[in-house]
């Protein structure tokens, strides 16, 4: 069952992808004005979705990605929630 | 604590500390074990990774907000909550196949229920298979294809509640409904195709924002606007799905989907700016995707010719033999370069030969009871015998399509198309620009039961 199967994301490249990513999520999060539990959300949910993909360039780039996309998500849904109403 | 071993399932206690500490050097074989993919206990271990998913979403704002570097505990701390999830999803990967065969095995009445019920196949890699098979299934069997994308959506549908973070549960979803749609969409039900593809639309503006999982769906959207012959949104999103390979994909998904481009942009009458995308997906493929590159190859040779570039159309087309030889070795392929043969040499005026070569891809679709392209041949037939003034030849074709009445698989919108231009062919009234226009409808309704020809 474990043929032509990679193996997991080790520790070390683990340890590497939050160093490399983690000014851009502080920059993103200061940008967006999350707060801690939008942080804890995105951040776990993005981390772990990238886990999936197998090169280390990817993961970098998805990560951030990834996050900033969730943040503009997250700033539209707030945006229609709190609009005007006509 | 025994360890386990690749042949005993880990106990809870095991799997709790592994979601909690999952490079805890003692937890060795309880590792190996899972990375042999084994279901139970990926399945235990999801569950617990679900009650951890607060604790490790603590530690992740604490390292994103903390001042100064994090500390190297806290890091740690990150660092093994996500090992486990990693862990988790190759344990899934390795059990995939064998759960499906698993499912697959069950009468075709009950899998669904059981996908939905049981813990067991509650997984997401498992339900990404399925979608996966789904599309490799659906030019071999739509049907197959189709039972095997509801499977997929039947359990891409309860992923939030195991515990997976949100956004991969809805990719997904974007990509099980994807591919159902897909199914749907060859095996001309578009209604229903239209219907699913709205869900995996929506699944991906909820999903994680992975660009390749948008670029997938992206794909998936734009063949189904093809055979709805909506032109103008097909080449948007493929567009869209080209722009974001180029960004983040692979050569293979790139030049897919330049291909899939060039062939619309070809279908909607832009040859020649077809041209230009074919030729960069020929680029890009790599050489060990040697059918894709044949199949590019045709691709470019047919929108050269479409072109008015017949020569050069015959060139390209020569100098893919040794390619065909290689790789082209199906029916499919066989039947397509045929095709092509036959359409250049009616592009240089070669109309014995290119007569010859349509009376033999009508005489190998009538062999292999395949009346959809019987009649597209036939059609091609009668263009080339008209061009020849053998007016008398096409009216005695006019006689040889009433089996074509007699298919299940022509819908009755292409039959009443057919039906016209065999009453003018039988009464010697057929014409050129008639054969052509019911030629033309003919290619763009074969999965759109809905459109009729215009008038």
């Amino acid at each position: 069952m474990t043929e032509n199967r990679w193996p997991p994301v080790s520790p070390e490249e683990l340890e590497a992808l939050l160093r490399v990513v983690r000014p851009r999520v502080q920059e993103l999060a200061a940008r967006f004005g999350l707060s801690g539990p939008d942080v804890a959300r995105i951040t776990r949910d993005v981390a772990v979705m990238v886990l999936r993909d197998r090169n280390p360039g990817d993961r970098e780039r998805l990560f951030v990605t990834a996050f900033e996309r969730q943040c503009e998500r997250l700033r539209l849904e707030r945006e229609s929630d709190d609009g005007p109403i006509h | 604590m025994a360890p386990s071993t690749d042949h005993r399932h880990a106990s809870e206690t095991e799997l709790r500390r592994l979601a909690g500490a999952a490079l805890d050097a003692t937890l060795g074989p309880v590792r190996s074990h899972l990375l042999e993919g084994c279901p139970r206990c990926a399945g235990e271990l999801r569950r617990l990774l679900a009650e951890e998913s607060d604790p490790l979403g603590r530690l992740a704002a604490a390292w994103a907000l903390s001042e100064g570097e994090p500390s190297p505990k806290l890091l740690a701390g990150m660092t093994c909550g996500l090992y486990a999830w990693s862990l988790l999803f190759e344990a899934e990967e390795g059990a995939a196949g064998a759960l499906a065969e698993e499912l697959l095995r069950l009468p075709s009445a009950e899998r669904a229920d059981v996908a939905r019920e049981s813990w067991r196949y509650r997984s997401m890699a498992l339900a990404r298979h399925l979608a996966e098979r789904a599309r490799a299934a659906v030019f071999d069997d739509p049907g197959q294809a189709v039972e095997l994308g509801r499977l997929a959506v039947a359990m891409a549908d309860r992923l939030a509640e195991p515990g997976y973070p949100a956004g991969l549960a809805h990719d997904t979803r974007a990509l099980a409904w994807g591919a159902l749609a897909n199914a749907l969409r060859v095996d001309s039900d578009l209604i229903e195709a239209d219907r699913a593809m709205a869900v995996a639309t929506g699944a991906v503006r909820e999903g994680s924002g992975h660009p390749l999982v948008e670029s997938e769906v992206l794909s998936l959207v734009g063949s189904l606007r093809r055979d709805q012959v909506r032109y103008d949104e097909a080449r948007r999103v493929l567009e869209r799905a080209v722009e974001i390979y180029r960004q983040h994909g692979s050569p293979v998904l790139h030049g897919k989907a330049l291909l899939q481009l060039g062939q619309i942009l070809t279908q909607d009458g832009e040859p020649d700016r077809a041209v230009g995308m074919l030729k960069e997906a020929r680029g890009i493929l790599p050489d060990e995707d040697g059918r894709m590159r044949l199949l590019a190859g045709y691709s470019l040779a047919i929108a050269l010719n479409a072109a008015g570039r017949a020569p050069e159309a015959r060139q390209r087309f020569d100098a893919l033999e040794p390619e065909y030889q290689q790789h082209g070795g199906d029916p499919w392929m066989a039947q397509r370069r045929n095709w092509i043969a036959a359409w250049i040499a009616a592009a240089h005026g070669e109309l014995g030969q290119a007569e010859r070569l349509f009376r033999e891809l009508r005489q190998s679709c009538a062999e292999r009871e395949s009346a959809y392209d019987y009649a597209l041949a036939t059609l091609e037939l009668a263009c080339v015998l008209l061009d020849r003034g053998r007016v008398d030849e096409v009216g005695a074709l006019a006689e040889e399509m009433v089996p074509i009445f007699a298919s299940r698989r022509i819908h009755r919108h292409a039959l009443a198309a057919l039906a016209l231009f065999q009453a003018a062919a039988a009464g010697r009234r057929a014409t050129t620009d008639l054969t052509r226009r019911v030629l033309r409808y003919l290619e763009q309704a074969r999965n759109n039961p809905h459109l009729k020809l215009s008038s």
